[in-house]
């Protein structure tokens, strides 16, 4: 079985990419650095888009906002989705917003109403974009309430949106030492059948109990062994190595892609 | 209104305002630093990449106070990172002129932010730039290149460096267009240019009448002119225009006009 290993596009390796077109099963995107960026960012997209399928993880759509939905930037989202022909739209549950955008990740409160309140939310998304959303288990570093636990807010999210769940394991472990609780644990407890894809990265340890999910730095073993347990618990799917900050050259990037496809052909 | 937004807002306001508002309770402070410090430095960095020339020019303590100032009270709308810039300068276009701060800022820091922002709009500009082919100058109908825009300045921006810096405003305003220029090199890459240029009167006239009404000809232009320069005859500007159109679409500012 031929596993997908997919990485995240950034400029700053955009170009070598279209002249070497090295062999990635897919990129990812996140729509808010492509939206409205001139000409030459559509151009470069459409090269990619001719020789590669692309995923897409948005940033900015605070799904867990107390601020209205942006129902209009969700139709501007729809707009550039089907112009690039993307069908995987994923994004945080999470916030970035209340009163104004913040630009950052922030965590949603664990209580029943927020649960329900996002899942609302997420359901009317669906119905703007004609696609499935696909929400992502978010880094936190405190919680801002645990009226219920996190794994419980994000299954009665799951289903009562009756949506996709983004498996971030960086995120997992990341929160597992933050928040002292077992990752491995935490993942077999998620619904199998709602795991369609996987995010990968490295993190920076502040402190033995403070893990910063940076995107900064290679994997840690720890994180490969939960996505070899969450190939076993949950099967197979799609994954992406996200490298946002220290990004080092296009081939040493790739070398991690192999690694991260290693873990689940070990399995195979 | 749900206790959990309720939460959300604290967290927000705290955010926004860490030295003067109270923090969401129980929560552990050395944690929440962690997202003030995320937040800030997140939003700090899209600004200073997009303000280089303001961030050098003012101090140390006035570039700090007028990102906290920005942090605080503006509300951003825009979801794209790349709107952040955009939303400082709106911030400024208000704050700047309010008495709203104990910091006092130069008075030329609204429209220096306006110019420096020009440079980035004609980069995102979604048309393609490149110049196309003009057969005969005298009958081509003519327009604006889609990514230029102007704007009229008080201060000389396109010179304000921290050893250059204006104390007083213009005793005329000056026009500054700024566009941008796209290209295929000779490996067939694709690149784009951004070009500044400072703009006479008469040649500010002519861009926002091309503007407002592309797809005129020189005749056209000349006619239309005379009525706002009326010390002018038609004839003489149509003379001007032959040498003017040449020159402005050697520089790429106009193009041919295509419906």
């Amino acid at each position: 079985m031929r596993h997908s290993v997919g990485l995240g596009l950034r400029r700053e390796f955009l170009s070598d990419v279209l002249a070497s077109t090295p062999a990635v099963d897919f990129w990812e995107i996140a729509p808010e650095n492509w939206m409205a960026r001139g000409y030459e960012a559509e151009y470069q997209l459409d090269r990619i888009r001719e020789r590669y399928p692309v995923s897409s993880h948005g940033l900015s759509l605070s799904i867990g906002s107390p601020d209205p939905l942006d129902e209009s930037f969700v139709r501007q989202l729809k707009i550039f989705l089907d112009r690039f022909n993307i069908s995987r739209y994923s994004e945080h549950l999470s916030y970035c917003s209340a009163n104004g955008h913040l630009y950052d990740l922030l965590p949603i409160p664990f209580t029943e109403h927020a649960a329900d309140y996002v899942a609302a939310r997420v359901k009317r998304v669906q119905d703007i974009l004609e696609r499935p959303v696909l929400l992502e288990n978010v880094s936190y570093y405190v919680p801002a309430k645990t009226e219920i636990t996190e794994l419980a807010f994000i299954q009665r999210v799951l289903e009562h949106a009756d949506c996709q769940l983004l498996l971030d394991v960086n995120n997992v472990y990341v929160n597992s030492v933050n928040h002292n609780y077992d990752p491995f644990d935490f993942i077999a407890a998620l619904p199998s059948q709602r795991i369609t894809y996987g995010h990968i990265a490295g993190h920076f340890e502040e402190a033995s109990d403070l893990l910063i999910d940076t995107h900064g730095a290679d994997v840690r073993s720890e994180v490969y062994e939960l996505l070899a347990f969450a190939y076993q618990q949950h099967g197979d799917f799609p994954v992406l190595l996200e490298r946002d900050f220290n990004i080092p050259p296009l081939n040493v990037l790739l070398k991690e892609v192999e690694k991260v496809k290693a873990v689940s052909q070990a399995l195979a | 209104m749900d206790d959990f937004r309720e939460i959300q807002k604290q967290w927000a306001l705290w955010l926004r305002n860490p030295d003067g508002a109270s923090p969401p309770a129980n929560v552990s402070n050395k944690r929440l630093q962690v997202y003030n410090r995320l937040v800030r430095n997140n939003i700090e960095s899209f600004v200073e990449r997009g303000f280089p020339v303001l961030a050098e020019v003012l101090s140390k303590q006035q570039w700090q106070s007028l990102l906290q100032a920005f942090i605080e009270k503006h509300h951003s709308k825009s979801p794209l990172f790349a709107n952040i810039g955009d939303e400082f300068v709106n911030f400024l276009e208000t704050y700047t002129h309010s008495q709203a701060s104990a910091i006092s800022y130069p008075c030329f820091t609204y429209q220096l932010a306006c110019y420096e922002r020009m440079e980035v709009e004609a980069y995102h500009a979604q048309m393609s730039c490149i110049p196309p082919m003009v057969e005969q100058v005298e009958c081509t109908p003519w327009c604006v290149n889609p990514s230029l825009q102007w704007r009229d300045f008080n201060y000389p921006v396109h010179t304000i460096q921290p050893q250059l810096i204006p104390n007083a405003p213009l005793p005329q305003p000056i026009f500054i267009a700024v566009y941008r220029v796209d290209c295929f090199d000779e490996n067939k890459q694709f690149s784009s240019t951004v070009k500044f240029m400072q703009l006479n009167p008469v040649t500010m006239l002519l861009i926002d009448l091309l503007q407002r009404q592309p797809g005129l000809s020189i005749t056209d232009m000349a006619v239309r002119l005379s009525e706002q320069l009326p010390q002018f005859s038609v004839q003489q500007l149509e003379q001007g225009l032959l040498t003017t159109i040449p020159d402005l679409y050697q520089r790429a500012m106009l193009f041919p006009f295509a419906n």
